[in-house]
């Protein structure tokens, strides 16, 4: 049995489910818009955990899940609890349903794709651009700082910067601009990440256990996964090869992070240098599959369904 | 952040600058940040002040873990304190161990568990020394530290319990031990774990 995690409407959820029903494989949701009638049950002893989980679709006994793809959204913010009060009956009930689900999947043996503890370098880039350096990839050179006249200096230094949040929240890259400079005296309330601005060719590498599906993107934005808020035009993503090398460099960065699917943000400088930005453990995948043909679902129901 | 790996600076109100290279050890008792600096944000930026201040601290102290300092505890991005485990984890972990650990459940309409079982006792692990009460024996806190090396920590604390027949077990694990119960003998295991 493989376990879906997720709203079975958002894309890449659907597309998995899809690929998985080509494939035959049996399937069950764990459906986080039904969590107020989902029911679950954890057993804990001494040899491992066992689990009920309770739905309109029946109960399902946890012990039969080989494979689980987990893509949830944060639960406080499900349609069914958000406007809420914090100690509603129902969000008490659907957080409480939640971390049982997040404990069980730390837990079991199956293969989780992928378990929230690899999922949380994502949480901190700066944690996780060290991460990056250990797998041995170049990052821009980066600054983060409460201090103006360090990111003065910083950009004297490199010219072009940008900045960007260091955590997961408001995540939008933008040029550090004259007018920007003249708040910069902001940044004494809550230190900002600023890194070099880095030329070259954007690559979005998806890696799938062994499998890797590269895509070039071009766009003039400097974050083209939001350029359409800036004027700019939907970005031309174009399917590629890696060279070998490279292909085996992203393999290794995946497992060096624990992460069984991966999205990898890349440029790559018009001196052949690779500069990875960060790697997303939780992909928005369909972008791409749709947009250069890659068989990215297919590569996930295969994994989930091959265990 | 740059070719030569990362470095820190904390420039203090009164002047005193912090710098990684001069930092021979930390003990890292964070939890989050606190609400009296949140609360000077707009209540619309506070999680992504707390979010973003949380995002540099791990990163800091896993950047001096990386040059070498020694970091008690290096914290995980999920938690500042090193990584969270739930008590289904720490309840496998402690199987594993060797300690006795009874079936519980988790389930709707009970109370969610800090542990399986009421804690009776406590045993502290710093590093390679186990600070326990000598009525436990030895193999108890063999366990522990056991325990401890599994979960990939150098301090832990282990709740114990006592079954039907008398027996520890396992009663949960912190991650915040409260160092203070073991006085100086705490002190001086955790000096051995700074190095110094």
């Amino acid at each position: 049995m493989i376990l879906l995690c997720g709203i079975r409407s958002e894309a890449p959820m659907a597309m998995v489910a899809r690929e998985l029903d080509r494939l035959g494989a049996p399937v069950r949701w764990f459906d986080q818009r039904r969590s107020l009638e989902t029911r679950l049950c954890l057993e804990v002893d001494g040899r491992g955990v066992h689990g009920i989980l309770a739905d309109t679709d029946g109960e399902l006994s946890l012990d039969t899940v080989q494979a689980v793809y987990v893509r949830t959204m944060d639960d406080r913010l499900l349609p069914e609890v958000e406007g809420l009060r914090a100690d509603a009956d129902e969000r008490l009930r659907v957080r409480s349903l939640h971390d049982r689900l997040m404990a069980w999947l730390e837990a079991t043996p199956a293969r989780v794709v992928n378990r929230g503890s690899t999922q949380a370098s994502n949480a901190s880039k700066p944690y996780q651009a060290q991460l990056i350096v250990e797998a041995g990839f170049a990052i821009p050179d980066t600054l983060v700082s409460n201090d103006p006249a360090s990111v003065l200096e910083f950009r004297a230094r490199h010219g072009r910067i940008v900045y960007k949040s260091m955590s997961g929240i408001r995540s939008i890259v933008k040029v550090l601009t004259d007018l920007d400079v003249e708040r910069l005296d902001r940044i004494r309330w809550c230190p900002v990440q600023f890194q070099e601005y880095v030329e070259g060719v954007d690559v979005r590498v998806h890696t799938v256990g062994q499998e890797v599906f590269a895509a070039r993107v071009t766009s003039w934005a400097v974050d083209y996964r939001y350029g359409s808020r800036f004027g700019a035009p939907d970005p031309r993503i174009e399917a590629i090869a890696l060279d070998a090398t490279l292909a085996d460099r992203c393999r290794h960065l995946a497992a060096l992070l624990g992460l069984e699917f991966a999205g990898i943000d890349l440029r790559v400088r018009p001196d052949g240098e690779v500069v990875v930005f960060e790697v997303n453990p939780s992909p928005a995948f369909s972008f791409y599959e749709e947009r250069a043909g890659l068989p990215i679902a297919a590569a996930v129901a295969h994994r989930l369904a091959s265990t | 952040m740059d070719v030569s790996g990362p470095s820190l600076e904390v420039r203090l109100a009164d002047g005193r600058v912090l710098e990684s290279r001069r930092i021979g050890g930390v003990l890292n008792r964070l939890i989050g940040i606190p609400d009296d600096y949140l609360s000077r944000a707009e209540e619309a930026d506070r999680d992504y002040v707390e979010q973003e201040w949380r995002a540099l601290l791990v990163s800091a102290l896993l950047g001096l873990s990386r040059r070498a300092i020694p970091v008690v505890e290096p914290p995980h991005p999920y938690a500042l304190s090193g990584r969270w485990r739930s008590p289904v984890e720490w309840s496998l972990l402690a199987a594993r161990a060797g300690l006795a650990v009874r079936p519980w459940e988790w389930r709707d309409g009970l109370p969610d568990p800090g542990g399986p079982d009421r804690s009776s006792a406590s045993v502290l692990v710093i590093g390679d020394r186990v600070l326990a009460d000598g009525r436990l024996g030895a193999e108890i806190p063999a366990a522990c530290r056991r325990l401890a090396a599994l979960a990939g920590r150098a301090t832990l604390q282990v709740e114990l319990g006592t079954d039907e027949a008398g027996t520890a077990v396992f009663a949960g694990a912190g991650a915040l031990p409260d160092f203070r119960s073991r006085g100086e003998a705490a002190v001086e295991a955790l000096a051995a774990v700074l190095g110094r």
